[in-house]
């Protein structure tokens, strides 16, 4: 009997290893190697479905180009912090790609967890491939090639001197942008009026035009670092800001992190309280879509997407909008993020990895990602517009059916396009394509000048003082007197009841007295 | 060698614990030398106490633990009052009872988070505003079963001859119960208030989604400390959590002795 059992884990052991073997055999059908690459990215952030899924695109062009097959392996996360924390305890080691925000690449850079771009896209580019090709990045030259160059200079202003221990870096070394966007208010069109949004700004956040409608019916976004800029901004518009910091621009003051600022922010996120329905993860765009809620303090992509999704057929119209408070000058104010794909020190398929941000980069693709997520890429939208032949042909052009020549490909971003109702508003003829789609402010914002819309940086060691700062604006402080009350009342009616339980104990316990 | 392993490795009662015992290590016990280590610990992995520091200076942190504690309270409170009497007529009634039984576990299949979201739908469709009275009303919801079932056990395992006994000295129905029933079944009391009062104070997802985040308990802010990566912060809180949990069932144990009435389930 035993002996029967140790065969029964020997054969199970073997089997074991077999799978291992073969799932380890690194060659297809026709003897061409597999490789692998890992991306790391975030949740729904990347055309992979149907017929236009940029994924399986990729997976094509990589056989094209290079003649070996190559296995994706797509990984995904929730949050910055569940990206960091794993990338940081080296438990992501085989990762290749990631797609973090804005201050958590600094957070990487600074940890020495990211390997230089720019000197990868030196080493690789121009060189051999297995096939004997030589690898071309078109899209890649540097890592800012293809991204809007307002939007760089925004990066480059605030990232551009980052210290790594004794040495300074760049991020422009270290990053490609993906997508990129504001922060601002995302609202009801029925409940709150331009003239409102307008005149009281952050302040909307605060209900600050007493609008009847929108007390209680504020979320803000449960989030230290949004929190805190929407909190600076409104303190900025009302005077609210400490003495000596007045003169700041708005992107200092948003990276200031001095404890008369976070003990100010705490004392107006305290009075928030009282206007507001919450705080929001996630559930904020399907509260604004249902009208549960009619203004939301957002992220430009998520902004766009639920205003995409607020169509109203009987009115030919979209409920919801999405408003960037704008200071003194009629410049839209607040804070720029962005993400973008960084390779990891510690990635083992660089050539790959360049391979798919150089893919993704390339203005087609770019367009196809962001209908599809509906954030705005970060790729430069002149090139969308004119280089990328597809697409603005195809919208110049209205009503094309793909038959003049073109690829299918361009009658799949034709139709993408058509669904999306942002499409084909060929206004003036004047030879110069011009569309709703990239001109709406709040997918693209127009930045004027970085120290008004600026990016935020990590928080670094002021974080723990900033969560800190949150925790008691999130507490409020308002004291709950009647739980306390109840409490008292509860506990008070246990122990008079322990107290006559253990009096009449004792009571029976004497021995009666006999006469 | 490998002869007198086997010689020595024979087949008794105490083997077929081990898979338990290394279940108990790996879950149990290293996750609660971990949380202990991480309290001692700086983001550098140095040791420090500023953890303690850190929770026990901030006004925001004994707040929320004090809030909690009245919200544990309150709502053991409430579950036991609906609880005790239904507990004590399911265990009364004959075949009904066993249905109905059946309806108060039948929700606790269904994943507590899934059920609090329907109560959250229900209350926006009923435009009740999210509050301190939603969350009570969830927490209540979500913990009664835990209050009913070893009041329950206890009650129905409560032989019948001593009420009879009782009626036959004369006791009216009211005596008998204060006399005989109440006091047989404060084993099942005690281990019903543990039940509730532990969870509820640690609870998190409930206050955060059933007032839109506003109510902010301890369990919400041992999750924000780690997921903002404050481990340290997060471990001493867990380690305050588990200091009530010990004390609420040494209390509980030492009032329960010499009462072994029935079945509990602690």
């Amino acid at each position: 009997m035993r002996k029967s059992f140790k065969y029964i884990v020997l054969v199970l052991v073997l089997c074991l290893l077999l799978t291992v073997f073969v799932a380890c055999n690194k060659t297809d059908k026709k003897g061409n190697a597999i490789d692998t690459l890992v991306v790391y990215n975030w949740e729904d952030y990347i055309d992979d479905s149907g017929e236009t899924s940029r994924i399986d695109a990729f997976k094509e062009y990589y056989k094209e180009v290079t003649g070996n097959s190559i296995n994706i392996i797509y990984t995904t996360f929730d949050t910055n912090e569940t990206m960091l924390a794993k990338v940081l305890n080296n438990d992501a080691q085989s990762v290749d790609l990631i797609c973090p925000s804005d201050y958590a690449v600094q957070k990487l850079m600074v940890n020495r967890k990211l390997a230089n771009i720019t000197s990868l896209i030196n080493e690789y580019n121009g060189s051999t491939l297995p096939n004997g090709e030589i690898l071309n990045l078109h899209n890649l030259n540097t890592t800012f090639q293809n991204t809007d160059p307002d939007f760089a200079d925004a990066i480059n202003a605030e990232f551009s001197t980052i210290k790594i221990g004794n040495e300074t870096a760049s991020m422009e070394n270290y990053i490609v942008p993906y997508m990129m966007g504001t922060l601002g208010i995302l609202y009801n069109k029925k409940y709150v009026s331009e003239e409102e949004l307008e005149e009281y700004g952050w302040g909307v956040l605060w209900n600050e035009g007493n609008n009847p409608d929108i007390e209680n019916k504020i979320l803000v976004k449960d989030s230290v670092r949004d929190t805190y800029c929407a909190a600076v901004m409104y303190m900025r518009d009302y005077g609210l800001l400490p003495e000596g910091y007045e003169n700041m621009s708005v992107r200092e003051l948003i990276n200031c992190t001095d404890q008369v600022m976070l003990d100010a922010a705490e004392e107006v996120l305290t009075n928030q309280r009282a206007h507001i329905s919450g705080y929001e993860v996630d559930f904020g765009k399907d509260d604004m879509l249902n009208e549960i809620v009619y203004v939301d303090l957002a992220w430009s992509g998520d902004a766009l997407w639920a205003i995409e999704e607020s169509y109203d057929e009987d009115e030919d119209d979209y409920y919801l909008g999405y408003y960037v408070p704008r200071d003194e000058l009629d410049r839209q104010t607040g804070n720029l993020w962005f993400d973008g794909w960084v390779i990891p020190e510690t990635a083992s398929h660089k050539r790959a990895a360049l391979m798919f941000i150089d893919f993704m980069n390339d203005p087609d693709n770019a367009i196809y990602n962001s209908i599809y997520i509906g954030y705005t890429s970060a790729v430069d939208r002149n090139r969308m517009m004119y280089e990328c032949n597809e697409a603005g042909d195809i919208l110049y052009e209205e009503g094309h059916d793909g038959e003049d020549g073109y690829e299918i490909i361009n009658e799949e971003v034709y139709e993408a396009l058509v669904d999306n109702e942002y499409a084909l508003d060929v206004e003036d003829n004047d030879g110069e394509y011009d569309f709703e789609y990239f001109e709406d402010e709040g997918r693209y914002p127009t930045i004027l000048d970085t120290t008004q819309l600026g990016v935020m940086r990590d928080f670094g060691d002021r974080s723990e003082v900033a969560i800190k700062m949150w925790e008691n604006a999130k507490t409020g402080k308002d004291v709950p007197w009647v739980l306390i009350w109840c409490t008292i009342a509860i506990i008070g009616f246990a122990l008079i009841l322990v107290i006559i339980w253990v009096i009449k104990e004792k009571v029976r316990l004497k021995p009666r007295k006999l006469n | 060698m490998a002869k007198s392993l086997t010689k020595k490795f024979k087949m008794t009662k105490r083997v077929f614990s081990y898979p338990y015992i290394l279940f108990m290590l790996l879950f149990v016990v290293v996750p609660l030398v971990m949380i202990l280590v991480y309290a001692f610990l700086d983001n550098e992995h140095q040791f420090t106490l500023s953890n303690f520091q850190t929770f026990f200076t901030s006004r925001s942190s004994l707040y929320v633990l004090g809030n909690s504690l009245f919200v544990g309270v309150i709502t053991t409170a409430i579950c036991l009052l609906i609880g005790y009497p239904a507990a004590y007529f399911l265990s009364k009634s004959k075949n009904s009872g066993k249905v109905m039984v059946l309806l108060f576990i039948l929700p606790m299949w269904v994943n507590f988070l899934i059920r609090t979201l329907a109560t959250k739908e229900i209350f926006m469709a009923m435009h009740v505003e999210l509050g301190m009275g939603t969350v009570l009303f969830g927490m209540v919801y979500n913990y009664l079963p835990f209050m009913i079932l070893p009041l329950h056990t206890v009650i129905s395992g409560i032989d019948k001859s001593y009420t009879e006994a009782a009626r036959d000295l004369g006791a009216d129905d009211f005596t008998t119960f204060f006399k005989v029933i109440l006091p047989m079944s404060v084993s099942g009391i005690l281990s019903g208030i543990t039940m509730v009062f532990i969870p509820t104070i640690s609870t998190f997802a409930i206050s955060q989604l059933l007032s839109n985040g506003k109510i902010f308990l301890f369990g919400d802010s041992i999750e924000l400390k780690f997921s903002q990566d404050m481990y340290g912060v997060g471990s001493v809180m867990s380690l305050v959590m588990l200091v009530f949990v010990l004390v609420s069932s040494f209390i509980m144990n030492r009032y329960n002795k010499n009462k072994n009435v029935g079945r509990t389930l602690w």
